[in-house]
């Protein structure tokens, strides 16, 4: 099959970045077809970035103006902390939050495209699955299952990947990875 | 000084171990270059951090808080931030793509060798400027702590960080880098609570809020200066000086404003007498020096919004942060690096500050001195008694060199490497190619951290954060608008990437350069900071040109994007 285990090295002939890539794209390549697929799937991730981005410029990016309109800051404190420390350190907290919900989503996007193509990680070491696609709460946005399976792409041909076990991709639309 | 020699060269040693012990896996040129990608998420998340910090962020934002005032601290903030741009937009794709180094994606990606070599000169420019300021860093401190001149102090931790990195390669570099984030993170952790524990919160005369200006604590103050120093009193004051090697003090007068060149010898402030400020400092009362935004410099709102403009999109374009992103195994793996990173730097960004409080109560003499840098290297001994403020004394001494010597190694990986294998031709192919690239690379080392540090010794005066903010700002106005047009917009050309680049390069440095030639009249204006401009005039320029060129073509472009975008593990669509 086409997908390599992952953390494993890849195929001799070549160092691993150069030859992982040729390989991946050559793949690309030889389908007309998955390039609508990888379209939507690059949309529905520069969307969830986007969501992100603005998230964290409206929590950080307001802060100097937060600063700028309470001139008295300075003078309080919290449990001997003065506030404009507080203030400053504020955005640490906000950074974690927002890229731990964004590593989830995204992973469970990924996991969602690898569903649908029918090769997420049939050897069920859930290393892309399980990285997000079944925790809880993920509900990726941009690839519906609903929306794809009106695509012919996931019309599956067994004569087409005959290494690719066929319970794989009904299995994983069985017990979806995210709603 | 024999407790902190003791802990550097502990440290350096334990450093050094790993490293050789890490000799042992680099075998092929792909262990060496980039390590065998086997690495988990914690380990490259504290290696990253390790090597990211920096001695702009183990002194200079305590240095730079107590000198300009908490404003300063939207520097670390903009620091982190930019692992969340990078995070949101560039880790999991360019991982994907399985490029080393941005001249290699930008082959990849626009097929053009123009291009990857105007991105080698690229990060030459860039890991220079941010090289330079560290080995710069590593003999102040040096001279600090063990009393070596400032050369002599460049030249050890030069070949300290030659050994590092021709030694070990990646693989080694990656262990080496996250025992030296640890290292830090002690470092500036430990004599912190020391320090408040001792104290039991922020001294009473600390001048740190209200109307107060800095004023020489009971008992007087005394400065011992080797050199002449101009400062100039805030307040009429009454001090008195010792010339060179003269016999008695002899009483002195100075008006409000007045500016005086104290000579080489002793100062000597009475109790209560405000302390006169070296050039380039201004004398803040508490008030303004406690105002995270507003006013004039570093605290205009201008300033902060292109700083974090600067660090939030240049981050990404620092060569030796994205090569480490590239030992994750998988996208999904990169991004979880990215996120612990985000963790570990907020832990870290926690402490500076405690040194910049606690530096503007305790150590007023270095208001008149200018050296706000040493700061952490000076507080604990300042704050606390005996063999405790010797101990806390040696471990922030052991971190600041962890901090030069593990940046400066992850700066020398990535422009050895641009050296040897972007700027020169590729070695004939035989038995022995392997051995002729480790041994290229290891001379390409030599080079590039000589070269540095010559420029380091010829540039001591030098504002050390300056050429730091110029290495971001151009990071963020070529390298930020290549990967972000080039992973995320499909009609991007080799051309517009090209001019975009030279035209972001060349505004960020025109403005550096403006305001290297204005000297100290510029510091702190907007020209040290010329993100908030050059970063829309490289993406305006390369989407336009490459909207004027002619469409890429679409196989190729589809190509790319599949390599991108598409999951490890996801085969493609059949159809």
């Amino acid at each position: 099959m086409t997908a390599r285990p992952h953390g494993t090295p890849p195929p001799p002939g070549g160092s691993p970045g150069r030859g992982a890539r040729v390989d991946r794209q050559e793949l690309g390549e030889a389908t007309s077809h998955g390039q609508l697929y990888v379209d939507r799937l690059r949309a529905a991730h520069l969307t969830l970035s986007g969501v992100a981005l603005v998230a964290f410029g409206g929590l950080v990016g307001a802060l100097p103006l937060v600063a700028l309109a309470l001139p008295s800051l300075e003078a309080q404190s919290l449990l001997g902390v003065p506030l404009p420390v507080l203030l400053l350190l504020a955005p640490y907290p906000v950074f974690i939050v927002i890229g731990a919900v964004y590593a989830r989503r995204a992973d469970g996007l990924d996991a969602t495209f690898a569903a649908l193509v029918g090769e997420g990680d049939p050897d069920g070491d859930g290393s892309v699955v399980a990285a997000g696609g079944r925790a809880p709460g993920v509900r990726p946005g941009g690839l519906h299952d609903s929306e794809v399976s009106r695509g012919p792409g996931v019309q599956r041909d067994p004569g087409a990947s005959p290494d690719a076990p066929t319970t794989g991709p009904a299995d994983l639309r069985r017990d979806p990875p995210a709603p | 000084m024999i407790l902190a020699i003791g802990a550097i060269v502990a440290v350096t040693g334990g450093a050094l171990g790993i490293g050789a012990w890490g000799v042992r896996w680099a075998r092929t040129t792909s262990d060496l270059f980039v390590a065998s990608r086997a690495i988990t998420p914690w380990w490259n998340a504290a290696a990253i951090s390790g090597e990211y910090l920096s001695a702009a962020s183990f002194l200079g934002v305590a240095g730079l808080t107590m000198r300009s005032g908490l404003a300063a601290l939207w520097l670390p903030v903009g620091f982190t931030a930019g692992y969340l741009a990078l995070l949101l937009f560039v880790a999991a794709p360019l991982r994907r793509f399985g490029s080393y180094t941005i001249p290699d994606f930008v082959e990849g990606r626009l097929r053009s060798r123009t291009l990857r070599r105007a991105s080698a000169w690229t990060v030459l420019a860039i890991g220079g400027l941010y090289l330079v300021p560290q080995l710069r860093g590593a003999g102040l401190a040096l001279g600090e702590v063990a009393d070596v001149p400032y050369a002599v102090g460049i030249a050890l931790a030069a070949v300290v960080v030659w050994a590092s990195v021709a030694l070990g390669g990646m693989r080694a570099v990656t262990y080496v880098q996250a025992f030296q984030f640890w290292v830090k993170l002690v470092a500036i952790s430990l004599p912190a609570f020391f320090v408040v524990a001792h104290l039991g919160g922020l001294p009473e005369r600390a001048a740190l809020l209200g109307q107060e200006l800095p004023r020489a604590p009971q008992g007087g103050l005394v400065v011992a200066l080797d050199a002449p120093q101009a400062v100039t009193f805030p307040r009429a004051a009454t001090y008195e000086v010792r010339e060179g090697a003269a016999d008695g003090f002899v009483a002195r007068r100075a008006a409000e404003g007045e500016r005086v060149v104290l000579p080489r010898g002793d100062v000597r402030l009475p109790a209560g007498q405000v302390v006169p400020v070296a050039d380039g400092i201004r004398a803040q009362t508490g008030v303004d020096w406690a105002q995270p935004a507003g006013g004039e410099g570093r605290g205009s709102p201008l300033f902060i919004y292109s700083l974090l403009l600067a660090t939030f999109l240049g981050t990404m374009g620092l060569p030796h942060i994205l090569v480490r992103f590239y030992t994750n195994a998988t996208g999904s793996a990169a991004r979880k690096t990215a996120v612990r990173v985000l963790g570990l730097l907020g832990l870290f960004y926690l402490f500076p500050v405690v040194y910049g409080l606690f530096g503007r109560a305790l150590l007023p003499e270095l208001y008149l001195t200018g050296d706000t840098d040493l700061v952490v290297l000076r507080l604990p001994a300042a704050a606390l008694d005996g063999i405790v403020g010797e101990l806390a004394t040696a471990l922030v001494s052991a971190g600041a060199f962890a901090a030069f010597v593990s940046a400066a190694s992850g700066l020398l990986v990535s422009t050895a490497g641009t050296v040897a294998y972007d700027l020169t031709a590729a070695p004939a192919p035989g038995a022995d190619e392997a051995v002729r690239r480790r041994r290229r690379f290891r001379w390409s080392a030599v080079v590039a951290i000589a070269a540095t540090s010559l420029l380091a010794t010829a540039a001591r005066g030098l504002d050390i954060t300056i050429l730091v903010s110029w290495s971001f700002a151009l990071a963020a106005s070529t390298f930020c608008p290549l990967l972000l047009l080039g992973i995320w917009w499909t009609r991007l050309t080799a051309r517009g990437a090209l001019v975009g680049m030279l035209a972001g390069g060349a505004s960020a440095s025109a403005g550096i350069a403006a305001a290297l030639i204005a000297g100290t009249a510029a510091e702190e204006s907007l020209l040290t900071q010329p993100a908030v401009v050059s970063v829309p005039i490289a993406f305006a320029t390369m989407i336009l040109v490459s909207l004027a060129d002619e469409r890429p073509p679409r196989r190729q472009v589809a190509a790319a994007m599949y390599a991108l975008h598409v999951p490890e593990g996801a085969g493609p669509p059949r159809g």
